[in-house]
């Protein structure tokens, strides 16, 4: 997937995540801050880093604001910020 | 010899000496306050206190040091009290709550001694029992005269009921009150009186009104919260207890506070009257006494500006301290008495221990409150809990931290489903006779589990950052320092 512009999805609401991706000529870079980082802190970024795996994306910097969302809201809200930064709707 | 000597020295007019003192800075010189003394405060202005920081300051820039501090609770109005830690002029800390930035610097090692955390009936105990003796306590009063008579209710920031203050002015060797609405009428009816009182400080204000108020008190309208309180209230019902002059309590929490409002339903259908509520008043309980549908209000600390007002106004809604409400060395405290309470809980554990006062990430975020107080003394205990909070599992193999020990609670209702301690197998057979489906308390944490995920660890080192105190004085856990 070609990343063309910066994108974000999500919320700052608590149990959502707010994911922004911002293409750049850099290898991978994931910030994360989470209210539970010491507790779920490397799982996130391991299922943050599969779904980019997935979709072949190698250079971004990633900024996540997590509020304690569940896998699979992160899941959606990352695969929703790299379709935008795509411009892609499928 | 005569036995009956006549003297007819002294016998003149008093000469009245003042209490009042102009401020506090000369105030502090004359009681000569010396290092590693305690001093006290109490948190009935919460987020909103201005006392404690305003003395401390002044004693910092004394140089005085190693000062035990002895508030009732710190709120996040003692944010930036790491600063007192770090001058060297707190040594050591006893509250109930701790959270904030204090609390993290707490439980990342900051200060050497580990806090003491103790519950409203436990304080009050280890005041009473001598465990604990206060050198001076700055308390401040909404309302004062200038004999030192106080109350919380009247004033430009009241806070209503002074129940936790009232324990160390009596008992505190030196007792200042510290106010913003100093009169020379007399204040009565009085929480605090005037014979307990040594000197008297007007200052400009002391707490912001605001922010007296906020923090605890919310009103519910969380469907979460709602469908919780509703099957805590269901709860109550199969379980008989709502009968007249029955008693109770319910916490600060948003299901907690809803309670209230299911309980009211089931007395008027009943047809029945609570003989009190206690603990926290809330607008909730002041609503269901005006309504004529709890008799009495027993008060150690108003969480609202309508309990406040019926403090004052309401003759039926007594303010008691907090060794009435709830020390266990006191024969007629109050917690003993109730029929039920309702309690919140960060986290609880399969075998029912519970924890207030420490987060998910082992860092201090809570109070220990009248949490095992009520627990202990009531006849039944519920603790309502959502499920998991964000990704944070409430039910668990193990609490982080216990403050109220497994054996004293009855009952744990959750948005999925309501378990009940093995141990009151009177409450499980009369629950399986109803409408209510109990689950095993291990399901509940499965349950929880295949919802957020395993956590990791928490990374403590082997340094004791605090100690909480039983309402008996004993030890029940440690709190260690998080890496």
């Amino acid at each position: 997937m070609e990343l063309l512009n910066r994108a974000i999805s999500g919320t700052m609401e608590s149990s959502d995540i707010m994911v922004e991706i911002i293409p750049w000529d850099k290898d991978l870079e994931i910030n994360l801050k989470s209210d539970v980082k010491e507790q779920y802190g490397k799982q996130i970024i391991a299922l943050v880093k599969a779904i980019l795996d997935e979709n072949g994306v190698k250079k971004a910097c990633i900024n996540l604001k997590d509020k304690g969302a569940l896998d699979f809201v992160i899941s959606a809200r990352v695969k929703t910020a790299l379709y935008r930064a795509a411009r892609r709707s499928q | 010899m005569d036995r009956y000597k006549i003297n007819f020295k002294d016998k003149g007019k008093i000469k009245r000496k003042s209490k009042v003192r102009k401020n506090i800075e000369n105030l502090i010189d004359e009681l000569e306050i010396k290092d590693a003394m305690t001093i006290s405060f109490h948190h009935h202005f919460r987020n909103g206190d201005l006392i404690g920081s305003m003395v401390m300051d002044i004693l910092d820039r004394k140089g005085i040091k190693n000062l035990t501090i002895f508030p009732s609770s710190l709120t996040s109005a003692h944010d930036d009290f790491g600063k007192y830690i770090k001058s060297g002029l707190i040594g050591k800390i006893c509250t109930s709550g701790l959270r904030g930035k204090l609390g993290q610097d707490i439980s990342s090692g900051l200060l050497e001694e580990p806090v003491v955390v103790r519950s409203h009936g436990g304080r009050a105990r280890a005041i009473v029992q001598g465990d604990e003796k206060i050198d001076i306590a700055f308390l401040g009063a909404p309302h004062c005269d200038v004999q030192g008579n106080a109350n919380g209710f009247e004033g430009n920031s009241p806070c209503g009921s002074l129940g936790y203050a009232k324990v160390d002015a009596k008992y505190a060797d030196k007792v200042v009150v510290l106010t913003d609405d100093l009169t020379e009428e007399i204040a009565m009816p009085y929480s605090i009186p005037a014979y307990d009182v040594d000197y008297i400080v007007e200052v400009d204000s002391i707490g912001i009104k605001e922010k007296i108020m906020s923090g605890a008190t919310r009103s519910v309208t969380n469907p979460k919260e709602l469908l919780i309180a509703k099957k805590t209230a269901q709860v109550i019902e199969e379980l008989n207890i709502v009968q007249n002059n029955f008693s109770f309590q319910t916490g600060s929490g948003g299901s907690s506070l809803a309670v209230a409002q299911f309980l009211r339903e089931s007395m008027i259908r009943k047809d029945v009257k609570a003989d009190f509520a206690l603990g926290g008043i809330t607008g909730h309980m002041v609503n269901l006494h005006e309504e004529g549908l709890v008799k009495k209000l027993l008060d150690v600390q108003s969480f609202d500006l309508s309990a406040v007002s019926s403090l004052k106004n309401n003759k039926n809604h007594f303010e008691i301290d907090a060794s009435f409400y709830a020390d266990i060395s006191n024969p007629g405290n109050a917690v003993n008495r109730l029929d039920v309470v309702i309690l919140s809980a960060l986290e609880i554990d399969t075998k029912f221990n519970v924890n207030v006062i420490t987060g998910s990430d082992g860092v201090f975020r809570g109070a220990s409150g009248g949490h095992s107080d009520t627990a202990a003394g009531s006849k039944v205990c519920i603790v309502v809990a959502p499920l998991v909070r964000g990704r944070i599992a409430t039910v668990k193999e193990k609490v982080l931290n216990i403050v109220t020990p497994g054996s004293t609670i009855d009952v744990l209702v959750t948005d999925h489903g309501v378990a009940v301690n093995p141990n009151r197998k009177d409450i499980i057979d009369k629950l399986k006779e109803s409408k209510v489906k109990i689950i095993d308390i291990n399901d509940l944490r499965e349950m929880a589990e295949k919802i957020t995920g395993k956590p990791e660890k928490i990374n403590y080192t082997d340094k004791v950052v605090g100690l909480i105190e039983y309402r008996d004085g004993s030890i029940i856990d440690k709190v260690y320092q998080v890496k």
